[in-house]
Parts: structure tokens; C-alpha cells; sequence
């Protein structure tokens, strides 16, 4: 792949838009043409009233004096849902009029803990008062790696920080009552995904619906994880490929699903910048573009089914680090690899509140960051939003800590006024402005380094990621240290301050984890071992001659358990060697 | 009796990949002096315990993050009950998530010795220096042969230990009588025996007699009994350059190979102590993934010891003669990995049975090929690593010419399986016929 074509295509874009400008200020037919393209931007918004009784615009746009000013606007921002999509990829969201809502609400909160029945019932708990069905799920330690919950040297880790998956039935438990095409369901899996997503999907056949309308999202990123998150279970080549059979065979199979989450959150949480977790990110989710344009599938295909996820935190960068990451991809999407439909082009995001930045001491501060974090996060216009609940720093959440972490998000959307009388009514803000200069020029730099480096994997097998992250993260810990960086009530305002002392955490009974090694040894009793056996010999047979590996997955998920998949493909493709 | 040098082993508790805590710890304990193995994470409760027991460390220190710290703590100090290891000082940390009471717990009714909270990191050097005592050396070494001969892992390893302490005083004996080139017995030489010897070193004259009795202890070990000979097989090369990658692969051959099937193998890593502190950061386990899994390999036929150079300045440690020998004495074969800080890791060819020199495509061109010491040495086995990187092609050809086809390897260490690594596993077992 060409990074310089990508470098290029982004200075030319910038340059295009200085020229357009110059233009504006002296071309009169074209200041014409710029001011028609206007009028009729502007004729299109609607109005409607505030709780007030006062009369506002649906989309907040600026006095233009001078036709250059469109020029800008234009090149920049673009009106929401036109290119470069600096504002919105979409025309409307967050709005409420009369009472309705334009879109579904962005709200998707994370969870997953001990047994697939308890988190079963979290699900139903967070669900309740959501309009639209939206579930994240997080797995503990134990799935994440591709292991068995009835390993007996991982007894102890058995549902910690997470639910504990092994088997089919499991899926089934975890996902009961959720099952139908319309909720959504995220799951936060990377090494495992192609075991996971293919029980979630044939969980949903079994319950009578229809592959081709399963909505929802494996993380399944395995660049970031060589980059930050060390959780891997084959080599980095082995694991992309295995991505990449699932995103192929969903994109025939299940449309509407995204495989692929291509996930700068966990860049974010090792230390990077707000600038490296955006260039980074792009960087690999470019890695997953080029291997599916390899074999064969169109950048329409390839464009519309790559969602992406971000930190929100409390740097300056964060107040437009989505409108610049979506510009940066629009363009190269665009002007390198040929996409036309805007829909390809259109960058989709999730974004979650960072919980680098919650500390233990004076813990209900979180609150208010988190809250603040959001409030950048919406000003980017992200279509999925989870806020980290206030008690993380130590324990797994609590119920009551994810109530006000779910509704900070509602507060933010419904009660205050702004997200839902005004769409983008500080999108263009000349600080916005800045700070989106500022991650662009960032992310092109970066750019410019690993065209040096010759290429995106090349830089990642030389380490530069992760010496870069490794480099930030240590001087973010400084800062922190020598009060550099101010943290309130933990390095400054801090005398008297302290930890909570009564604490609820979230724990994991021996009865439960008993409980779970009992339903995975049953389960695995149960079964015709000679079919297992059978079924494993075929997995491995085209792992190793370069079938599809997702699609015999798909026929043999529902009696192989998750660690038995595991260790069959790593008889084939090796371990993953880690890094530290 | 003279002080040790601290040994201590840290890692991060299975199921958790939470570094950042360890790595501020490990360079922290590095510059007070300390010798630091770092373990990575995702260690089981048997990795902890097989590491501490070989290492033979003075403490352990678990870091965890993800939860499920107290039944881990536990279990380890348990273990290493069980298995009669004499320095059971465990010392935890890793974040908020341990929480007061949890510490409470473990300190107060576990017999866990500390934990430290997130920012005491630098605690842990004054705590670690105020409450241990450092003289792992037993005092009795004869009634370890016999648990060596056996090929007891504990015992075995208390024997290097007191390799090590041998080499650090003979090292320190021979800086204070070398320079003053006398005869024993001579009146300047009896005058020397009664003044100290380094800070903490007692006297001379001390330090020679135990030098003298451990010199004794270790003439008592005779070859194993076993009908096959010990291999020594030497790994050598710039640091980067892959040789703990490649080790580790050449180990998960050796265990499938139906030739070693009874046979035993150790791994002796050595790496550098900083010039400045004494201490040293030895990572090399990190990478030993299939080395010290017992899904892929029979880690009870595994020994790994890492071990800091302690001033030796040619890739090795002088301790490294003495720990063969033990190793052998126990029937084990043994691959050995140097340092190599860019200077020519000489000092391992006398030591083995096959040198390996490896390197990787930034070599340099032609004039630095004629530099390197190692390559002109006949029946070197030389490997480019890191055979898919740019340049590769270019070092290719000028190694071709210089050095001969049998002894040239190209491999990517990294890949499973690499086709160039089983060619240099294939060469290695000749000697093991």
C-alpha cells in the first residue's frame, strides 16, 4: 500500500482548500456559484421551537459575510453529512422535535461480569429504560485469551472484570432475550473473535432469525492489540488473516454486521496522545482496507462495514479529534482508493469516556469527568457513546455507579438544551477550529514517518508504535507524578482527600466460578468426542491450507468450545510472540 | 558472612496483561542495584513458583490488576511452601484494584509481606533492602550434591547460587591480590588477608577461605551417570537481533523430536549488569514463551537460569564455567544465550559444543563483516535472522561468500515453524548422536 499516495492525497485536500479560497476572493463567477450552493444549504433547515417558546434553526450555521467564507466552511467542515464530514456524517442527530427523536440514542454501555446468567440479567437492568436495544459485552481475562473456564490454573480469574465464556451454550444464555435482529449487540473480543461472533450468530439462527438482518459488532482489531493490549493468540499475519476470512464472509452472509472494530481506545489507555491514538488507529484500519482489497472485495464493501472507536478524554486534542480523524479518512477513502458513494467514505465511530483519566481519590470527581469527556465526545457527533462509570478504578461497575453513568449521556442529550435543539451549535467554533488543525498536521506527520519507515507493518515490526506510546505514557506519568499535569484532589487541592473507605466492588463468589467450571465440564461431557475430534481436524486442515477459517467456524462452533479452538489453530499458526 | 547480591523475581498474575506497573518497578530495582528478572505477564501460579524456584531469588514480587489477587497470592506462597523453597518473601502491587481491605488481607493474615499501592513503587527498594536478608548461599553445600546428582531443581539451583557468589568473590579477590602480584604466603600477602574486601565484603582472608571451600564443593560434582553426553550449545549476538526468539523455537524443536525424549535441557540467559548501579534487568524469560508452558513443552525437564555478567565483559558471566558443570553433573544439555552489547561475545566459544552467531540484516556492509570476531572463527554457526527485513538480500550475498554454505542459516525466528530455523535445529542435533 502507498502511505505517500495517503500523505499526499491529505496535503493536496488542504491545499485544495486554500485555493478554493483564493478563488472566492477574486472570481466572481465562482463566488456566485459558491453563494447559490449556499443559499440552497440554507433553505433546507427547518425550524422549530424551544421549551421556551423561542424559534431556532435544526443546524446551526455561520454568518457569512463573504463568499471566501463558504470556501472555507465548505472545505473544512462541510455542512453536516457532506464531505469531509467534519461536522457529521449525518444531516441530523441528537435532535428532538416535538418530542421525537431524529435518530436512535448513541447510548451503548459496556458490561460483563462473573457468569453469562448474571450478566444476562445486567443486560435486561440497563436495557429497560432504552428506547433502542443496544448491548456492549465485556468478557473476562480468561475468554479474551482463548481459554476454558475449567482450566484449573485459572480458577482464580474466572468472571473478573468480566463474563465468562467457553461454549455455545453460554452464547445462548448470555445473549437470551436479546437474540431478535433488532438490538444490537457489540462484543469487545479480539484473539476469540471468530469463536464468538460465529456462537452469536448462530445463537440468533437458532433462535429463528435471519443471519442477513443480525445487527452488531466484534471489536476483532488485531493491529492495536499488537500495539497496545498484548492479547493475541496467534502471530500478527496469522491473525489478520483470520479478521479478514470473517470480514469477508460477513460481508456476503451478514450484511449488517460489522466484524471489524478498528479500535483506538486501547492505544489511548497505554499512554498515546490524543494525535498518536488518531494516527495510529487510522494507520491500522488502513492495514485492514488494503488485505481486503487483496482479495478481491470492492472499497464500497470494504468502506461501509469498517466501523471505528475512540477515546474521549480531557486533552485539548479531544474537542475534534473525530471531525479529524473522519476528514483524514474521507480524503484518502476518496481521492486514493476511488470511493464515490459517500457512504464509504462517511467514517462511522464509537467513542468511550477515558478511563485513564477517572482516579480512585476523591472518587465521585469521576462523575464530572466523565460527564466533561462526554460533552467533547457529542461535539464530534460519534454515532455510539459508552461512559465509563465513576467507581472503575477499582472495581468491576456497580449497578448504581452504570445508572449514572447511562444517565449522564441522557442528561447531556434530552435535558440539556443544545444536542437537541441544534445540530452542530458549536461544531465550527473557532477552538474546535484549532484544535482540529492541530490533530490533522499531527496525523499527517505520523503518516509522513512511517512512509519513511516503509510502510504501516514494517513500522509496527520495528516497534515504532509501541517505543512511541511506551514514550508518552511515561512522560504522562511524570506529569502526573510531579503535578505537571493537574489532577484535582489527586495532585492538587489534595490535602485531606483520600480514598473511599466503604467501597461496594463487584466480586466473583468461589461458588460462582465453581458453578462455571461445572457447566463447562458438562457441557464438554456431553458431547460425541469423536465428532469433536472430527470437527477439530477439519479446522485445522483449512487453517493450514488457506480456506476460510470463519466459515468452518460457523459449522462446528456450536460443539468445539472456545479453548479447544484456541489450541487447535495454535497447532497451526504458532504463538503470538509477545511483546513488552 | 559476606553479602549477596539481591536476586528478586517479578511478574504479572495469569490472565492479566497490566505492565505498565512492573516495568516502573523493574527499572526502579535495576538502579538500586538490584539483579531484576522480569517474568512478563500472564504467568500462572507454576510459572511464578518454577522461576522462583531456578532463579533462586531472595524475593518475588506479583503484580495484578484484573483481580483475584488474594486466592493467587495464596496459592504461590502455598506452592512454594510445599516445595520447601527457603525465601518464601512475596511482595505484591499493580493498582487500585487491590483495595485497602484486600491489603489488609494479605498482609495481616497471609503472610504476604507487602503491598504497594498505585505510586509507591519507589517504596519498594528501602522496604526490600531493609527486610531481607541476602545470604541465599546455603551454608552446607555437601548436602546438596546428592540433590543435584538427582537433578532436584532446588537444589540444582542453591548450587548456582553458590557458583555466583563464588565468581563475585574471586572477581573481587582477584582485582584486590591481582594487582599487587605477590606469592601466598609472602609477608605482603599475609598483610593483605586482614583487610576488608570491597564494602560489604568482610575481610580478605575470609573471602578466600570460602572461595577455597566452594572451589571443593563443586570438585565433589562428577559427571552424570546418564549414558548420553551433555551438549553445550552457545547462542551469540547483538542484543535485538532475535537470540531469546530463537532459543526458545530451537527448545519447542527439542521437545518435538523423539531423539531427546529422555534427556533434559537447560537454559542459561545472561544478560548485562549495569555498569552504574551493580543491578541488572534480566529479561530474556519473557520471550522463553514455549520454553516455559507446559501445553507446548514437559517443563519439568526444563531448567532456565537467568544470570547477570557481574563485570564479565565478553557476553558471559564469569559463574558460567561452574554453572555448566553443575548442569552437566545433573545430565542436563544446555543452551546458553550472551548478552551481546555489540561487543564480540568471545568468551562463550571455549564454553561450547557448537557456537551460534546470530545477526540480523542492519550488519553492516563487507568491513563490518571482517569486524566481527565471531564470524571468523571456523565451524561458527552463523545465522541471519530477521531474514524477511529490508537488506537482507545484501547481507545474504557477502555472508555466502565468506562464510561456508553448512554453517550459513537464514531464518525468521518469529515465524512458526520457519523452514531456516529447523535447518539450524537439524545441524545442532549432530551432537546429539
Amino acid at each position: 500500500m502507498s502511505i505517500l499516495a495517503i500523505v499526499q492525497a491529505n496535503e493536496q485536500y488542504n491545499k485544495s482548500i486554500e485555493l478554493s479560497v483564493q478563488r472566492a476572493k477574486t472570481e466572481k463567477k465562482y463566488q456566485e456559484q459558491l453563494q447559490k450552493q449556499w443559499d440552497r444549504n440554507l433553505k433546507n433547515i427547518k425550524s422549530h421551537q424551544l421549551p421556551t417558546g423561542l424559534e431556532i434553526p435544526l443546524i446551526a450555521v455561520p454568518q457569512i459575510d463573504h463568499p471566501a467564507q463558504i470556501a472555507r466552511y465548505q472545505g473544512e467542515w462541510g455542512f453536516p453529512g457532506q464531505f469531509p464530514y467534519g461536522l457529521s456524517i449525518y444531516e441530523k442527530s441528537f435532535l428532538i422535535t416535538d418530542g421525537e427523536r431524529d435518530h436512535e440514542e448513541p447510548t451503548r454501555i459496556f458490561a460483563g461480569l462473573g457468569t453469562p446468567e448474571l450478566t444476562n440479567e445486567r443486560f435486561h437492568y440497563i436495557t429497560q429504560c432504552q428506547q433502542s436495544k443496544r448491548l456492549s459485552t465485556a468478557f473476562d481475562t480468561i475468554t479474551l485469551l482463548g481459554r476454558g473456564a475449567d482450566n484449573p490454573d485459572y480458577f482464580f480469574d474466572i468472571g473478573e472484570g468480566g463474563v465468562s465464556i467457553t461454549t455455545y451454550q453460554d452464547v445462548q444464555k448470555l445473549y437470551e432475550g436479546f437474540l431478535d435482529t433488532n438490538v444490537s449487540i457489540s462484543m469487545t473480543i479480539n484473539g476469540p473473535s471468530l469463536w464468538m461472533t460465529a456462537a452469536r450468530l448462530q445463537a440468533a439462527r437458532e433462535a429463528g432469525q435471519n443471519i442477513l438482518k443480525v445487527r452488531g459488532t466484534s471489536q476483532t482489531d488485531p493491529c492495536k492489540e499488537d500495539d497496545a493490549q498484548n492479547e493475541l493468540l496467534f502471530p500478527l499475519d496469522k491473525s489478520i488473516r483470520l479478521a479478514m476470512d470473517m470480514f469477508e464472509w460477513c460481508a456476503r452472509n451478514a450484511p449488517l454486521y460489522y466484524p471489524i472494530n478498528v479500535s483506538g481506545y486501547h492505544i489511548e489507555q497505554k499512554g498515546a496522545t490524543p494525535i498518536q491514538q488518531a494516527a495510529f488507529t487510522l494507520a491500522n484500519g488502513f492495514v485492514y482496507v488494503e488485505e481486503a482489497l487483496q482479495r478481491g472485495m470492492s472499497i464500497d464493501s470494504i468502506g461501509k462495514r469498517l466501523p471505528f472507536f475512540f477515546t474521549s478524554g480531557m486533552d485539548f486534542e479531544y474537542i475534534s479529534l473525530l471531525s479529524a480523524v473522519r476528514r483524514f479518512w474521507a480524503v484518502a477513502i476518496r481521492d486514493v482508493f476511488g470511493a464515490v458513494d459517500p457512504s464509504t467514505q462517511k467514517l462511522k465511530a464509537h467513542v468511550q469516556t477515558s478511563g485513564r483519566s477517572l482516579f480512585e481519590r476523591e472518587i465521585l470527581n469521576n462523575i464530572t469527568r466523565t460527564a466533561l469527556e462526554l460533552f467533547y465526545a457529542l461535539l464530534n457527533y460519534p454515532q455510539a457513546l459508552h461512559s465509563n462509570s465513576y467507581d472503575e478504578p477499582i472495581t468491576t461497575p456497580t449497578e448504581g455507579a452504570v445508572r449514572i453513568a447511562t444517565d449522564a449521556q441522557a442528561i447531556l442529550l434530552e435535558e440539556l438544551g443544545g444536542f437537541k435543539d441544534m445540530m452542530g451549535f458549536l461544531s465550527d467554533s473557532s477552538g474546535r477550529m484549532k484544535a482540529y488543525h492541530l490533530v490533522l498536521e499531527g496525523i499527517l506527520d505520523y503518516f509522513r514517518q512511517i512512509n519513511e519507515m516503509g510502510g504501516i507493518l514494517q513500522a509496527k515490526a520495528e516497534g515504532f508504535f509501541r517505543d512511541e506510546i511506551a514514550r508518552s505514557s511515561a512522560l504522562y506519568d511524570h506529569q502526573v507524578q510531579t503535578g505537571q499535569r493537574r489532577i484535582i484532589a489527586v495532585n492538587h487541592y489534595n490535602e485531606g482527600r483520600g480514598s473511599p473507605r466503604e467501597v461496594t466492588r463487584v466480586e466473583i463468589s468461589t461458588e460462582m466460578k465453581q458453578k462455571r467450571v461445572d457447566d463447562v465440564k458438562r457441557f464438554k461431557s456431553k458431547r460425541d468426542l469423536q465428532k469433536v475430534k472430527g470437527n477439530i481436524l477439519k479446522l485445522q486442515e483449512i487453517a493450514g491450507n488457506g480456506g476460510n477459517v470463519f466459515e468452518i467456524t460457523m459449522q462446528i462452533v456450536k460443539d468445539v468450545t472456545l479453548d479447544e479452538w484456541t489450541n487447535a489453530l495454535q497447532q497451526v499458526f504458532g504463538l503470538y510472540r509477545r511483546k513488552i | 558472612m559476606t553479602t549477596n547480591i539481591i536476586r528478586g523475581f517479578i511478574g504479572i498474575k495469569s490472565n492479566d496483561g497490566h505492565d505498565a506497573p512492573i516495568l516502573v518497578v523493574a527499572d526502579i530495582l535495576k538502579k538500586a542495584g538490584i539483579e531484576v528478572i522480569l517474568g512478563g505477564y500472564d504467568l500462572t501460579v507454576d510459572k511464578f513458583v518454577e522461576a522462583i524456584i531456578t532463579e533462586g531469588v531472595h524475593f518475588a514480587g506479583i503484580s495484578s490488576y484484573n483481580g483475584g489477587h488474594i486466592p493467587f497470592f495464596i496459592a504461590v506462597r502455598d506452592r512454594l511452601k510445599i516445595e520447601n523453597y527457603p525465601f518464601i518473601h512475596l511482595i505484591g502491587g499493580g493498582g487500585s484494584t487491590i483495595s485497602p481491605q484486600d491489603i489488609t488481607l494479605l498482609e495481616s493474615e497471609n503472610g504476604i509481606d507487602k503491598i504497594f499501592k498505585s505510586g509507591e513503587a519507589g517504596l519498594s527498594v528501602p522496604f526490600i533492602k531493609d527486610h531481607y536478608d541476602f545470604c541465599n548461599v546455603p551454608d552446607s553445600p555437601e548436602e546438596l550434591i546428592d540433590g543435584v546428582k538427582a537433578g532436584n531443581k532446588l537444589a540444582l539451583s542453591a548450587f548456582v547460587n553458590l557458583a555466583e557468589d563464588k565468581a563475585r568473590l574471586d572477581s573481587m579477590l582477584q582485582e584486590k591480590i591481582g594487582r599487587i602480584n605477590m606469592n601466598e604466603g609472602s609477608e605482603q600477602f599475609n598483610q593483605l588477608l586482614n583487610e576488608p574486601l570491597g564494602a560489604n565484603g568482610g575481610l580478605v582472608k575470609q573471602a578466600l577461605e570460602r572461595s577455597k571451600y566452594l572451589g571443593n564443593c563443586l570438585a565433589q560434582l562428577e559427571p552424570s551417570g546418564n549414558s548420553h553426553r551433555s551438549v553445550v550449545i552457545g547462542i551469540a549476538g547483538r542484543g535485538g537481533s532475535g537470540k531469546s526468539t530463537l532459543t526458545d523455537e530451537l527448545i519447542l524443536r527439542y521437545f518435538n523430536d523423539p531423539r531427546t525424549e529422555n534427556r533434559k535441557v537447560a537454559i542459561l540467559a545472561v544478560d548485562p549488569t549495569s555498569a552504574t548501579s551493580g543491578g541488572a534487568l534480566l529479561a530474556d524469560r519473557i520471550a522463553f514463551m514455549y520454553a516455559t508452558d507446559k501445553n507446548w513443552v514437559d517443563t519439568s525437564r526444563v531448567f532456565i537460569r537467568s544470570m547477570a555478567s557481574r563485570g564479565a565483559g565478553n557476553g558471559i558471566s564469569f559463574a558460567l564455567p561452574d554453572t555448566i558443570k553443575i548442569l552437566k553433573s545433573a545430565g542436563y544439555d544446555i543452551f546458553i544465550e550472551t548478552y551481546g552489547t555489540g561487543q564480540p561475545d568471545m568468551g562463550i566459544v571455549s564454553l561450547v559444543d557448537q557456537a551460534v552467531y546470530v545477526t540480523t540484516p542492519d550488519l553492516g556492509g563487507a568491513t563490518q563483516i571482517a569486524k566481527e570476531e565471531m564470524l571468523q572463527i571456523p565451524g561458527t554457526f552463523v545465522v541471519l535472522n530477521k531474514n524477511e527485513l529490508q537488506g537482507a538480500r545484501h547481507v545474504s550475498s557477502l555472508l555466502q561468500g565468506s562464510i561456508k554454505q553448512e554453517n550459513l542459516f537464514f531464518t525468521t525466528a518469529i515465524e512458526h515453524n520457519n523452514p531456516g530455523v529447523n535447518q539450524l535445529y537439524n545441524a545442532l542435533t549432530r551432537h546429539f548422536h
